[in-house]
């Protein structure tokens, strides 16, 4: 699987990373487990809301181009030909 | 004690500490009217908040025929327009242009820290104006330090 | 006067050379507030509907609003009202930079300049001291060189709008320029002045603006700047890497046009032309427009190579429009074909949408080298630069593409090549990909537009809530709260910007505390309402097409992406919007709905 980081989340104190590949985890829920464990604070406090019910406020998680919340939110399930894009809240036009 | 400091890398040339220090003065948005004016240096691609130093020796102290300018506990050089009779010459004597005067003010001005909380600090967008204690310029001379140990920090590791 | 207006506009008539300093309409101003609002119904109250846009009935309005000069945040701003010659319909553009703030401060809310100079003009502005001077030697002069010799003439203090050779020549999407890299863009604005003979503004000003209720004002913007600083998007990322930082998530959801959406809208090499690259490439440093938090500009310099060029932006429209709609991905040529937008003064969304329907046009075969002067292939960089640079001048084919795509597209036998809506190009946003942009391009009251009434927010970015692209429901009704929102934010003097990060509540409270007014939220929006329904009167009294999108959209559907198989449903919102604005089924403002706004 695929995982994309946008904007600041490149920032070295963020994850240092613009692309990188891993098993598919079970679901969303679990990728975000696995990337807070690897990059810890300040990543870690960015995936989840408070109560671990929805993404965090300044996050925009992505499947293959469709935002976690129109599918089935922390629980959507991963396949390893997933495409996941993490973009922190961003906006311009 | 407190001085402004500014970090000109930081100033994306908005004016608005210009527009917070008319209105915190006058009640009115007017650049002409403030203490502080950004200069903007386009081939150099720069932009430069000034505003009065409060100098140690202010010649415009100095040159006040009526003793109207002295210096508040907060270290800023002021005014006391009870004593000050309009007569400019402390607008000439200063070095460094930071008085002014405005018809609609009817009267000399320069920075004053707005009694202690200066406004220009407080709402720039970037934090290239800052209000803090000298020692503060520690930061900056640490930045000096961190080239030294990068340099020699990788001559070691060779 | 205390209320954020300074209660005074200029009235120049340039055949007569007559110049009138006339006390604001109150009444009008408290109607319609300002800038957008105020100068269209300045323009309305005094224009024929079917005048020539480029002829003696179009006036040019240049009007602020009351928050315009204040320290409300991204103040900035101004409006150019007058009919498009782009697109027959009301245009008014909007710039951000110095130059409001300094006509307010020199002692005005706006100038109306009427009729046709015989020779070319420039107004020269220090406060009381108002004159029309001669612009002979700067005529054909372009936007900087034109600047810069205003600053010798008058003084470097001086704050200048003005127009280059292609305002001069009718190039129709000819923006007008202030502060050399602001622009009043989409619309042609710029071929109006340039009809009128007026090649520049210069103005300085030592006044001041007042508001009615200074302290509750003072609470209010320090709110509403503090909420820009906190919002992670007004205070961090908009900062950090200005509007391109769009490209990777509106290609994220497939809806970044490709190739003037031949090829849908999923460019594989979107990252070489993002916000991130740019970013750490090119940019010098963040430039922030009068009393803006945000400071979303950014100078930026291509330091080698064939493009070589140094300047302010791309904005992220004119990224998209010179890369994947172009499918270019070198970020040297994007910038550079920006840049000489802004020196030549014209709207870079327009512009490359244009090269890239010529690119459709070439590669189909309606036009040939022989038009061209050269090959105009999809991804040709160079050619692309090439091909905006003639149009910049006015040479060869530039002299058509300066007509815009859809006139252009026509002449060949295409017209549904021209990925327009009323003849004016769509950005950066595909209609099929994300369905509420589309509804908002094909209603807009200025042709193809992104700013009037920004669906990508709540479709993309999840501001002030998430809502699903691909789907139409709720859309309409959203649509119409944005629109009126944004022509409320428009008509205050304030940057749509803000509204990423403060609302109605931040925005009509500024504006009650700056004016003197009791009235409710409601009622302040009420005003964003009005002005629309103004507009839509004017454009339907002219004559303008209806409501609708290109075919592209409608009928050829999404080759691949999260919007695969799909095509915009235009027609699923159109009636469901029209029933939300109390207008008829065909989409015309009833007497009803135009009386129960007060619009006489």
């Amino acid at each position: 699987m695929t995982i994309r980081f946008f904007a600041y989340y490149r920032d070295p104190e963020y994850t240092g990373r613009k692309e990188m590949t891993m098993a598919a985890p079970h679901t969303v829920r679990d990728l975000g487990d696995a990337l807070c464990s690897q990059f810890g604070s300040p990543f870690a406090e960015e995936f989840f809301n408070s109560g671990r019910t929805a993404p965090g406020d300044r996050i925009i998680i992505m499947i293959n181009g469709r935002r976690v919340e129109f599918l089935d939110g922390l629980d959507t399930l991963l396949r390893e030909s997933d495409v996941v894009q993490l973009f922190p809240v961003v906006a311009g036009g | 004690m407190k001085q402004l400091l500014i970090k000109p890398e930081k100033c994306i040339g908005c004016r608005t500490c210009e527009l917070m220090c008319s209105f915190g003065h006058y009640n009115q948005f007017n650049p002409k009217m403030a203490n502080v004016k950004v200069f903007e240096y386009e081939q150099a691609a720069v932009a430069i908040p000034v505003m009065c130093l409060q100098c140690e020796e202010p010649s415009c102290m100095k040159v006040c025929p009526v003793h109207a300018i002295s210096r508040d506990a907060s270290g800023a050089v002021t005014i006391n327009y009870g004593k000050c009779i309009g007569c400019k010459m402390c607008l000439n004597a200063c070095p460094l242009g930071n008085i002014s005067y405005h018809p609609a003010a009817g009267r000399v001005f320069k920075c004053d820290f707005c009694g202690g909380e200066p406004k220009c600090a407080r709402h720039c967008p970037t934090g290239a104006i800052t209000f803090t204690d000298t020692d503060a310029t520690d930061e900056r001379r640490q930045a000096v330090g961190d080239r030294y140990r990068d340099l020699i920090g990788e001559e070691a590791a060779k | 006067m205390n209320n954020g207006y300074i209660g005074r506009i200029l009235r120049i008539n340039l055949k007569n050379g007559t110049i009138r300093k006339e006390p604001l309409n109150d009444a009008n101003a408290s109607q319609y507030v300002g800038a957008r609002g105020l100068g269209t119904k300045y323009f309305c109250d005094e224009c024929d509907p079917a005048c020539d846009p480029l002829g003696p009935g179009n006036n040019l309005v240049i009007m602020t609003g009351p928050l315009t000069g204040t320290a409300a945040p991204s103040s900035g701003r101004y409006n150019a009202v007058a009919k498009s010659p782009l697109t027959g319909t009301i245009g008014a553009a909007n710039s951000g930079g110095h130059f409001g703030p300094e006509l307010k401060f020199a002692g005005y809310d706006g100038i109306i300049f009427e009729d046709i100079s015989e020779k070319p003009v420039y107004l020269y502005i220090n406060d009381d001291e108002v004159e029309l001077r001669d612009a002979s030697h700067l005529w054909g002069r372009d936007v900087f060189d034109t600047t810069e010799a205003l600053y010798e003439e008058c003084g470097s203090n001086f704050r200048v709008a003005c127009i280059s050779a292609a305002g001069e020549n009718g190039v129709l999407f000819a923006g007008i320029m202030n502060d050399k890299h602001r622009a009043a863009g989409r619309g042609g604005m710029g071929a109006v002045m340039g009809s009128k003979k007026l090649k520049a503004i210069a103005v300085k000003g030592t006044g001041s603006v007042k508001v009615a209720r200074p302290e509750a004002f003072f609470n209010e913007i320090v709110e509403a700047r503090d909420s820009l600083r906190a919002h992670p998007v007004t205070g961090a990322g908009l900062s950090a890497y200005g509007t391109m930082i769009l490209v990777n998530i509106v290609n994220g959801v497939g809806g970044l046009p490709v190739n003037n959406g031949s090829e849908g809208s999923l460019f594989p090499n979107a990252d070489e032309i993002s916000g991130e690259t740019l970013t750490a490439r090119h940019l010098i440093r963040n430039k922030g427009c009068f009393g803006c938090p945000i400071g979303c500009g950014r100078l930026t310099e291509i330091k080698a190579g064939a493009f070589k060029s140094k300047g302010e932006g791309p904005e992220y429209e004119a990224g998209w429009s010179f890369g994947a709609d172009c499918g270019i991905d070198d970020l040297g040529a994007v910038c550079n074909a920006n840049f000489l937008c802004n020196q030549y003064g014209i709207d870079p969304i327009t512009m490359g949408a244009t090269v890239a329907c010529a690119m459709e046009l070439y590669k189909i075969g309606a036009i040939t080298e022989e038009d061209v002067g050269f090959p105009l292939h999809f991804g040709d960089a160079a050619a692309m630069v090439r091909a905006t640079e003639m149009t910049c001048k006015g040479e060869g084919f530039g002299k058509i593409m300066g007509l815009g795509s859809y006139r252009m597209a026509e002449k060949y036998g295409h017209p549904e090549l021209s990925m327009s809506v009323k003849k004016q190009e769509m950005p950066a946003y595909d209609g099929r990909a994300i369905q509420g942009i589309g509804l908002e391009y094909a209603t807009s009251n200025r042709g193809g537009c992104h700013v009037r009434g920004y669906m990508i927010s709540p479709e993309v970015l999840g501001i002030p809530q998430a809502m699903d692209p691909l789907t139409t429901e709720n859309k309409p009704a959203m649509l119409k709260v944005f629109q009126d929102l944004t022509a409320l934010c428009d008509a205050s003097g304030i940057c749509l910007f803000t509204t990423f990060g403060i609302g109605l509540k931040e925005i009509a409270g500024m504006y009650r505390e700056a004016v003197g007014s009791d009235e409710s939220d409601e009622e302040i929006l009420l005003k964003g309402e009005r002005i629309w329904n103004l507009e839509k009167r004017f454009n339907i009294a002219a004559g303008v097409e209806k409501d609708t999108l290109p075919p592209r959209l409608l009928r050829e559907t999404l080759p691949s992406g999260p919007a695969k198989g799909r095509v915009n449903e235009l027609y699923t919102m159109l009636a469901e919007y029209y029933a939300a604005r109390g207008w008829t089924k065909d989409g015309i403002p009833t007497d009803n709905k135009l009386e129960e706004l007060g619009i006489k």
